[in-house]
Order: C-alpha cells, then sequence, then structure tokens
C-alpha cells in the first residue's frame, strides 16, 4: 500500500512539474497580464512599442500579387484616390486637366516625395508604371483585379512633359477616368522591381507610403516600421505588426486578453460577437462606410423571375431592416438601389416591405401554383458575414409567396462552372464598387450586353435603358451623366434587375483604452493615424 | 534473429507497392473533382468572372486537355524531381509551401506525441496499479468522457478558460513556443486517453501469462515484474497506435491549426480544399501519406526489435 | 463489476433514447425545427421554448430532436454500410487466400496508408459537400480497417478443424462463412462496429465544422455547433445543448464498446485496434 501511495504521489509530482513547465513559461514571459484590468490603471506604452492588430487574411501576399501589399498597410501610394464624399482626391497627383473630348489627361505630380530607397518621385517613374500598367491583361490580385482595358480603355501611353507632368492619352474618349484611377489602379511603385514582359513583381517593391514593409511572415503576420522621410504627416506609431488570425472566435478572444489592440479587414468582426466585445467599456467601435453592396441575384434566363413582378415580389418580401438588425448588427443599411452609397452619383431611393402586396404580386405571375428556388453562396462569404443565416431567413420569407427555396453553399470551383451553366437559381454575393464610375456598374447589370447581366443570365432587357448608357457612356457633361446616372438608378430601383439586399458597413473593434486613431476616417483605417495613448 | 530481419525485409518490401498505390489515390482524387481548374483560377477574385477565351486559354496552357494517363506519368515524373506542381489559386509550388509550413507542424505533432507518451505511460501504470478500484473505474469513465468530447469544443474551451479568464497562454499565432501549448493539448487529450486504455489493458492482459507467473513465483517484486516484464512486452500496441497518430498529426490536424490559426500543413489542406485546389490537395494527399506510412513502418520495426516474437501474430 | 454492469444498461439505455428519438422525431418535436423566428433570436429557455431559440429564432429542442435524427441515422447508416463493404472484401479475401488475398490485402494497406481524416476532406473537398459525398468519403475512408480484421478472423477461424471438417462433409462456402465464420466473428466485429459509430458521429460533426457536412438547414448536431461558434458567447446554450448531446451519444456508444470489449479476451486482435 505504502509502495502505491508513493508512486502515485511521484506521478502527481511529475504531472505538477509538467504543467507548472508548461504554464509557468508565458506567465513569466507576461508580466504585465492582469486578470481584470480596470480603466484606471492606464498602462504606459512608449511610442516605440509595437501595436498589434489582427485581421482575417493577409495584408501582404508578396510576389503574386500585382500590388504585393494592401493599400491599407501604407506602403505604396496611388496618383488617385477619393475623398470621403467619393469624389476624386490626388495623393501622388497633385491637380490634373483633360483636353476638350477627354482623349488625353494631364497630371501635374506632387514633388518632393521620396520613395523608401531614398530615391525621387517623378514624372520617368509614372511613365515606367503605366508602361507596367500595358503589360497587365487580367493582372492577378486576391484584392481586385487589375485590367487594364477596363481601367484604362484604349490606352496608348503615358508620356512626360516635364519632370513632373505627365500626358496619358487614349484612343476614345474617357471622361471617367480619375473615377476608374481610385487606389489600386495608379498605384506607384519604384521602377526596376517588376519583369520586363509580365509586370509581376520579381522582389518586393518599393512605395512611397507612410510605413516600410519590414518582415512579412507568410500566414503568420506583416510587421511595417515608419518611413523617415514621408512627405506627409509622418506615422504617430512606429512599429506596427498585422497577424493574420484567421478563425472570428480566434479574434474575439484575442481582443479580450489585450493580445491583439484592434481587428481590420474585411469581415474584421461579426457583429453579434462585436455588440458582445462593446458592452465590456474596453472596446470602441469604427464604424467605416464600404464600397461594397450585398445582393441577391435572380437567374432570368427560362424562369418566371423574368417577369419583373415576380423579381419585386421577391423585393418586397425580405425584411431588409429585419436582416440589418438581426443578422448584421445594425450597422449596415438597407437598399434596393444598385449604385453603391460611396459613388458620388448615388441617390437615395425608397426601399420597400410589404408581404402582402408581395403575396398580391406573385399570385399574379404564379397564381396558385408553388415554384421550387435553388439559393447558393459561395462559401468565402460566409467570412464576411451571416450569409447562410440569412439565405435562411429569407428561405422562410420566400415559402409564404409560393416559392419553395433551398440554401446551398459552394466553393468557388463549383460555383463558377454552375454559373457557366446557369444552374444558379438565386446568387447571394457582394459586389464592391471598386471604381466608383457609375456608368461602368451600372452597365454591367442593366445593358443587354452587360458582363454580369450576361454571366449572371440576369436576361435583363430594356431598350429605354441601352439608350441612357448608350449616351452615357460618351457624354462630357458631368451634369448630364449625373443626371443619367439618376435615372438609371431609379429605373434599376423599380425593376430589379437584380435585387440589392443592403449597403455594407466595416464594423472595427479597438482596445479605446490602450489606442487611439481608428475613428479618424468615416471610409478607411489609416494605419499612420494609430497612436497608444498615454504614451511616455 | 534471422527470421527477424526477414520480417523487417519484407515489411520494407511491402512498403513500395503501398506508396505507389497511395500515388494512384492521390492522383485519382484529382480525378473526382467536379469543379474545372482553369475556371477556378480564372475567377480567383471574386468580384471578376472570366470569359468562356480565357477560360478554354488556361486549360490548354495547365494541360488538362491531355488524356489522363499521360497526366499522371508527367505528374510523378515531377513529384520524383522534388516538383508537386504550383497551386491553381496562387501560383506558388506545392512542396515549398508544404515545406515551408512543415515546422510548425512538426513541432505541435512532436510536442503532442510526447504529451501522448508521457500521460499514456503514466496514465496507464497509474490505472494498472490501481486496477479494479474505485480510481480505476472513475478514470476510465472520465477517459470514455474526454474521448467523446468533440475536438473543437474543447478548443474553444481551453482559449476561454487559459486565455481570456485566466490570460495564461495566447489565444493564437505562432509566435512563442507558449502558443503552441493549447493547440498540442487540443490534439493530443483524446488519443493520450485511447493510450492510457490501451496500455491497460494490455499489461492487464499480460499479467495472466506464464512467464510472470513464473517471475511471481521466482520471488521477483511486484513492481519489477511490472516493469521488466509486463510492461516491455505489453507497450506494442500502444507505440503502434501513437505512431498512427503521430503519422496522421504530421499530416495535419486542420480543425485545431484553423481555430488556432497556427500556419500548417493542415490549414494550408483547408485552404486548398475551399478553393478546390486539387493539385495542393494532390500534393497534401500524397504528402500525408508517405509521411504515415513511414511513420508506421519506422514504428512497426520498432516494436520488432523490441519484441522479436511479435512476427508471429500475423503480418499487422 | 457491478457497477460496470450498471454502466452499460445505463449506456444502452440512452443509446435506446437517442433512437427512439431520431425515429419519433415527428412527434416529439414540438416546433418545426426550421420555423423562423428572427425577432426572438438567442432567448434563454422559456416556456414557449424549453432549451431557448437559436440565432434566427428556431427551438432549440426542436432542433436537437430532429438534430438526432440526422447525426444518429447517419452514424449508424454510414457505419453500415461500412461495415457491409468492409466484411464481404474481408471473408472474400480471407476465406480464398492465395493471389486474390495478397492482392485484396495490397489494396486495403494502400487505403490504411492515408490516415482517414485527411482522406475524408480530401474526398468531400473534391466531391463537394452533401450527404452522398459525407457517405462514399467515410465508407471510403474506413472500409479497410473493417476488412482485414475480418479477414484476420477468418484466417484465424479457418485454422480451425470443424471447419475443415464442415469442408469435407461437403458444406459450400456460402454455408461455412453463414453457419461458422460470421458468428466467431461477431463480437469483435460489434465493438469495432461501436466504436466506429462513436468516431463517425465524431467525423461528420468535426465536416460540418469544417463547412463540409451536410447543408443547410438541415438540423444536424455538427451544423448546430457550427452555427453557434459566432452566437455561444451571447448564449452559451446554443453551443452547449448540441455539444452535450453529441458527447452523450458518444459517451455511451463508448461504454457499451468499453464493455463488450472487456468480454473479449484482451490479446484478441480487434481489441487492440482501439
Amino acid at each position: 500500500m505504502r509502495r502505491k501511495q508513493r508512486f502515485l504521489s511521484l506521478l502527481l509530482g511529475a504531472a505538477m512539474a509538467l504543467s507548472l513547465a508548461g504554464c509557468g513559461e508565458p506567465a513569466a514571459n507576461r508580466p504585465e497580464a492582469d486578470p481584470s484590468p480596470s480603466p484606471s490603471d492606464a498602462v504606459v506604452h512608449t511610442s516605440d512599442e509595437e501595436l498589434v492588430l489582427a485581421g482575417a487574411r493577409t495584408l501582404a501576399p508578396g510576389l503574386e500579387d500585382v500590388y504585393f501589399s494592401h493599400k491599407l498597410l501604407g506602403a505604396w501610394e496611388p496618383l488617385i484616390s477619393v475623398d470621403e464624399k467619393g469624389n476624386p482626391a490626388g495623393v501622388l497627383a497633385e491637380s490634373w486637366e483633360r483636353n476638350e473630348d477627354a482623349t488625353v489627361w494631364t497630371f501635374h505630380l506632387r514633388q518632393g516625395v521620396k520613395f523608401q530607397n531614398g530615391e525621387d518621385f517623378n514624372a520617368d517613374v509614372v511613365v515606367e508604371n503605366f508602361n507596367r500598367y500595358q503589360l497587365m491583361e487580367s493582372g492577378y490580385s486576391q484584392y481586385t483585379t487589375f485590367k487594364v482595358n477596363d481601367l484604362y480603355p484604349g490606352l496608348i501611353g503615358c508620356e512626360k512633359v516635364d519632370d513632373h507632368t505627365v500626358n496619358v492619352s487614349f484612343t476614345e474618349p474617357v471622361p471617367r477616368l480619375l473615377f476608374n484611377m481610385k487606389d489600386y489602379a495608379s498605384c506607384i511603385f519604384y521602377p526596376g522591381s517588376w519583369d520586363q514582359e509580365t509586370g509581376y513583381f520579381t522582389e518586393q517593391p518599393v512605395g512611397t507610403g507612410p510605413y516600410i514593409i519590414k518582415e512579412v511572415k507568410e500566414d503568420a503576420y506583416a510587421a511595417v516600421t515608419a518611413f523617415e522621410d514621408y512627405w506627409g504627416e509622418p506615422a504617430k506609431t512606429r512599429n506596427i505588426r498585422v497577424r493574420i488570425i484567421t478563425d472570428p472566435q480566434a479574434r474575439y478572444a484575442a481582443l479580450d486578453s489585450e493580445e491583439i489592440m484592434g481587428v481590420l479587414d474585411l469581415g474584421a468582426m461579426p457583429a453579434t460577437l462585436g455588440t458582445e466585445l462593446l458592452k465590456d467599456d474596453r472596446f470602441g467601435m469604427a464604424v467605416h462606410t464600404s464600397n461594397i453592396t450585398h445582393m441577391m441575384l435572380l437567374k432570368g434566363e427560362d424562369t418566371k423571375f423574368s417577369d419583373m413582378r415576380l423579381r419585386q415580389a421577391v423585393s418586397m418580401a425580405i425584411d431588409r431592416q429585419q436582416i440589418v438588425d438581426q443578422l448584421w448588427g445594425g450597422y449596415a443599411k438597407p437598399t434596393q438601389n444598385l449604385i453603391n452609397r460611396m459613388c458620388p452619383d448615388w441617390v437615395e431611393l425608397p426601399v420597400a416591405y410589404d408581404m402582402e402586396k408581395a403575396k398580391e404580386l406573385a399570385k399574379e405571375v404564379l397564381g396558385e401554383e408553388r415554384i421550387s428556388l435553388d439559393m447558393y453562396t459561395r462559401s468565402l462569404y460566409l467570412d464576411r458575414g451571416p450569409y447562410k443565416e440569412m439565405m435562411e431567413y429569407i428561405q422562410s420569407q420566400l415559402s409564404q409567396i409560393g416559392i419553395d427555396a433551398t440554401v446551398n453553399v459552394i466553393d468557388s470551383s463549383a460555383y463558377s462552372e454552375m454559373s457557366k451553366a446557369g444552374e444558379l437559381g438565386a446568387n447571394f454575393m457582394t459586389h464592391g464598387m471598386a471604381n466608383l464610375n457609375a456608368y461602368i456598374f451600372l452597365n454591367m447589370y442593366m445593358s443587354g450586353d452587360g458582363s454580369y447581366n450576361k454571366s449572371q443570365h440576369l436576361n435583363y432587357h430594356n431598350p429605354h435603358v441601352e439608350e441612357l448608357l448608350t449616351e452615357m457612356k460618351t457624354t462630357l457633361d458631368d451634369d448630364r451623366f449625373h443626371a443619367l446616372a439618376v435615372e438609371l438608378q431609379e429605373i434599376a430601383n423599380t425593376e430589379l434587375p437584380i435585387i440589392p439586399l443592403f449597403y455594407d458597413t466595416s464594423n472595427l473593434i479597438y482596445n479605446k483604452n490602450q489606442i487611439t486613431g481608428y475613428e479618424d476616417f468615416t471610409d478607411h483605417l489609416d494605419l499612420s493615424h494609430l497612436t497608444w495613448l498615454g504614451v511616455q | 534473429m534471422k527470421q527477424t530481419l526477414g520480417y523487417m525485409l519484407k515489411k520494407l518490401l511491402w512498403t513500395i507497392p503501398i506508396l505507389l498505390g497511395i500515388t494512384f489515390l492521390a492522383f485519382g482524387l484529382g480525378l473526382i473533382s467536379r469543379g474545372d481548374p482553369a475556371a477556378t483560377r480564372a475567377s480567383a477574385d471574386p468580384n471578376y468572372i472570366p470569359t468562356e477565351e480565357e477560360i478554354q486559354a488556361l486549360r490548354e496552357e495547365m494541360g488538362l486537355n491531355d488524356p489522363v494517363f499521360v497526366q499522371y506519368v508527367r505528374w510523378i515524373r515531377n513529384a520524383v524531381h522534388g516538383d508537386l506542381g504550383t497551386s491553381y489559386i496562387d501560383d506558388k509550388p506545392v512542396l515549398s509551401e508544404m515545406l515551408r509550413l512543415l515546422p510548425n507542424t512538426m513541432l505541435l505533432s512532436v510536442m503532442a506525441l510526447l504529451v501522448i507518451l508521457l500521460a499514456g505511460f503514466l496514465g496507464g501504470m497509474l490505472l494498472t496499479i490501481f486496477r479494479d478500484s474505485a480510481v480505476d473505474f472513475v478514470g476510465r469513465i472520465l477517459l470514455v468522457i474526454l474521448m467523446s468530447i468533440p475536438g473543437f469544443c474543447l478548443a474553444y474551451f481551453m482559449i476561454w478558460l487559459f486565455a481570456q479568464k485566466l490570460r495564461i497562454l495566447p489565444t493564437s499565432g505562432v509566435e512563442s513556443m507558449a502558443s503552441f501549448l493549447m493547440p498540442c493539448l487540443a490534439i493530443s487529450i483524446g488519443s493520450a486517453c485511447v493510450v492510457i486504455r490501451l496500455l491497460r489493458s494490455s499489461i492487464l492482459g499480460e499479467l495472466p501469462k506464464n512467464y510472470i507467473l513464473t517471475a511471481q513465483a521466482k520471488g521477483l517484486g511486484r513492481r519489477q515484474i511490472l516493469f521488466r516484464h509486463a510492461l516491455r512486452n505489453s507497450l506494442v500496441p500502444s507505440i503502434t497506435y501513437s505512431a498512427n497518430t503521430f503519422g496522421g498529426l504530421v499530416g495535419g490536424s486542420m480543425i485545431t491549426e484553423s481555430v488556432f490559426s497556427v500556419p500548417g500543413i493542415g490549414s494550408y489542406a483547408l485552404s486548398a480544399i475551399h478553393n478546390r485546389d486539387y493539385v495542393a490537395i494532390q500534393g497534401y494527399v500524397l504528402f500525408t501519406g508517405f509521411a504515415f506510412v513511414l511513420i508506421c513502418l519506422l514504428a512497426d520495426l520498432l516494436c520488432v526489435w523490441m519484441n522479436p516474437q511479435i512476427q508471429l501474430g500475423g503480418d499487422s | 463489476m457491478k457497477g460496470k454492469k450498471a454502466l452499460f444498461y445505463i449506456s444502452l439505455a440512452i443509446l435506446l433514447l437517442f433512437l427512439v428519438v431520431a425515429i419519433f422525431a415527428d412527434f416529439l418535436a414540438p416546433c418545426d425545427p426550421s420555423a423562423i423566428n428572427m425577432g426572438h433570436g438567442l432567448e434563454g429557455p422559456s416556456r414557449a421554448h424549453w432549451l431557448g431559440t437559436d440565432h434566427l429564432g428556431r427551438d432549440l429542442l426542436s432542433r436537437l430532436i430532429y438534430g438526432s435524427r440526422s447525426s444518429v441515422f447517419l452514424a449508424f447508416f454510414a457505419t453500415g454500410c461500412t461495415l457491409f463493404l468492409g466484411m464481404t472484401i474481408g471473408l472474400i479475401s480471407g476465406y480464398m487466400g492465395g493471389w486474390p488475398d495478397q492482392l485484396i490485402q495490397g489494396v486495403v494497406h494502400i487505403f490504411q496508408g492515408i490516415p482517414s481524416t485527411a482522406f475524408v476532406v480530401a474526398v468531400l473537398g473534391l466531391m463537394g459537400p452533401g450527404l452522398r459525398s459525407l457517405l462514399i468519403a467515410i465508407v471510403v475512408s474506413s472500409w479497410a480497417d473493417f476488412s482485414r480484421i475480418v479477414r484476420n478472423q477468418v484466417l484465424e477461424i479457418r485454422q480451425f478443424h470443424y471447419i475443415e471438417g464442415a469442408r469435407a462433409m461437403g458444406g459450400g462456402s456460402f454455408y461455412i462463412i453463414r453457419r461458422h465464420v460470421l458468428p466467431t466473428i461477431l463480437l469483435p466485429l460489434l465493438v469495432l462496429i461501436a466504436t466506429r459509430i462513436g468516431s463517425t458521429v465524431l467525423t461528420v460533426a468535426a465536416m460540418s465544422f469544417l463547412g463540409l457536412g451536410l447543408r443547410a438547414p438541415a438540423a444536424d448536431w455538427g451544423i448546430m455547433i457550427n452555427d453557434a461558434k459566432l452566437y455561444y458567447v451571447k448564449d452559451f446554450w446554443v453551443l452547449l445543448a448540441p455539444t452535450v448531446c453529441l458527447t452523450l451519444f458518444c459517451l455511451s456508444i463508448n461504454l457499451i464498446a468499453d464493455f463488450l470489449r472487456d468480454r473479449l479476451d484482451h490479446a484478441d486482435e480487434a481489441s487492440r485496434m482501439l
């Protein structure tokens, strides 16, 4: 018996030692870890202390990506960006003008800008970059594909006028060029880092932004450090690390344990988890409007949905406010408008929810018959919001107007195959207005030849719309362009070529006791504005 | 001794057709894939819909229009030269990606193996010593309960407890050794329970055997009998099981790696699957298959070395 | 020993309860498991909803009840299919011996050469999620174990004289298998079946967790756990309820397997498999 006891205590001792060895190390490493930090215990930071954030995907995919890193990281800058109202704003281009028929655009470049390698930014650099754009038929990026023919239709080339002026010329008028050039489409890098035949990078490119990419550990983090000679307002925090934490639940836990100070990028924090975190007064939320619209596309080809009334019925059967409130934490904005609210040509239009009317309209088309509808979404959307939940809700709403729907989540390749074959009865997706040119977007969905109208088998036709689009494409009159955009939005709001659901917002949660700067802009996060609170 | 060598040789020879078979299987998996890889690749950007011509051109470029056999031979030939192809999604070579991620998975698996062996050994001995007592009974039920809890629930529970409440371990990532502790526990607890039970039952199975009785008659101490004789002979199933588990773990554990954001083989495979990136999936299956078979072979040889009588028990 | 037996009966009772609930789900469930009531999501237990509601306002209890149908049936059915395939191949292999046996054993080794989760995930990922792919993936990845054990048992039995005797007396192969082989391998098989059912339930749940399992809005424990991932911080019930069901089911199955295993010879190979 005694032997037994001795053995037991030996075992217990070994187990204890093991667990202590396991726990002791991290506990010793993190002496600041206090189980219940109250707001009064201001933590003291130094300005050199690394600020750690996290997102679901990488912000620096590397050489495979035509931009190397996400714009958010602040390593590179574009010629043109947009202001908070969606109007073009110069970054590396200070001002611009165009000729009468909008075939030649002249850009005056910002002076005194240095690249992160110490070299000057000038017209030669811009010319080289335009040469690079011309190489890219369909430049791969996980953020937005670079298709030179869409962004710069009929591009002849870019020539240097003087050291700080360039001319970009086209074979056809491109009146809305500035909207096309937003951000990614006019990214500028120091020449020499890319392959002269493909335009892809062969080494890490050098930009002009406020942050230098110091270290990228694939699938783990990207670390940046402030660029001393940045031409603009210098970065407020020297070192920032953006970790990749794929699981939303783990991001929640990391915020809660103060391992990270904030989250960023797409689907940073699901609404339910965000609401939970906000109950704790350590956390704040920055609500940024985004250019993303969530939408439902109904296949019109050979289906009853080619009848406008049935599309209206579907739209009216969906209580968008309910979806937004219950599933998106109340921050998104219900809409029926095709165009995103970030676009300067956007107008606010009414959104209808009326189940009785929906039933009537559906009855007019279907009679007593019930039809079935296979609804699909891609698995990648599940990371961006409660898509499945939303589809399940819509499924139950549609059953009231005589439509028996199924909910299916498929992956990208099955999706592309099925969408090609026209097998997607309804497709739930988001569409971001990566460039804010209203014509491109309206044309995609409303023109008989529009790329989405065709590829998604929407089968939407309206001769009047075609006329308006033709005029819109070539008009050089900005007011006329706007008037046409409004008229088309109104038509789309009634005829519903697709069923927009709501405008996305990105809700970024951060630790407001420790950092500030998340809410400096209403439409994006700027890392260079982030600062530790209570810096010594 | 000669017999033992012969057995080992036979085992080694057996491995070759098995590995070959795994290459068939791995390649065959690509064939049952429903998606068109060219289409997948062309639509990597979710907001972009490729045209039919773009897809056709890609098919040609990727050699997808060749007969299956030609594709297989090409695949094998490249694989032998250390080239498992490049991912359809991001153009990165599959093998170098997996080798890049291997250290994390490897570290995790080795740690897990240590936990399994240590906990298995200590637990198994403990239960044997207290056999048929209340400790044994309760302990075994506890083990079954632990085995029955889904691993991902356990993982979330640990994050909640150790990272959010106690704040003694980081929630996720691979930035310090401490980050590996929770994922390691999450993948090893279930298997450790199995090993404990295995060891207990095989020791108990060994005890009534003749040689033990002889030893007892010779007046050897209980502990000596247990450690010297019974244990040595009953370790075999536990070692085999642990090796099986380890072989599986080297292939990555998708759930644990994704819950704890550990960039490893498992999370690589998972994202390949979500993208239907079948070159990567083929490479992954090939890699895990080889790792598994070779590790099990090693364990088998180890067992034979420890207990030469084993080959009499059939060719398992 | 008394405790063990009691435990066995309790486990059996729990298992039977799950089966009864699964079979009579239509009568037992108080509400429609997929009736959505969005304004009333994540409400705790109340008189109308005994276990509360999930994030879409569906009755949790009803979903659990229908979920048991899907999870339990799927586990039994998948194991049944695996058993059928594995046993047939194992019997053929063991009974015929010679080169067919060698060939089949080769194939078995190949299939055993790939870790089963990796295999299931790869098959599911490539074929796309859904009931059919799930079944195929499970069967394809686990038949080999069954067949090998059956085959080894058969080999062992073949050495016994009574079979030789039966053969000498002109009994057909089928007769011999049915009369002599099947009864002898039944007990070890039962153990394997039981553990396999338990692990299948967990595999299905894991696949649902990875988003590779059954399709929404099917009520299935794995799907419920997956759904609850984002909501359990708000309402713990939504995660706890399906987890407890899953654990309880596996526990009862494992305990039954345990009990059966104890009745087997410890040196038996089947008992060492798990």
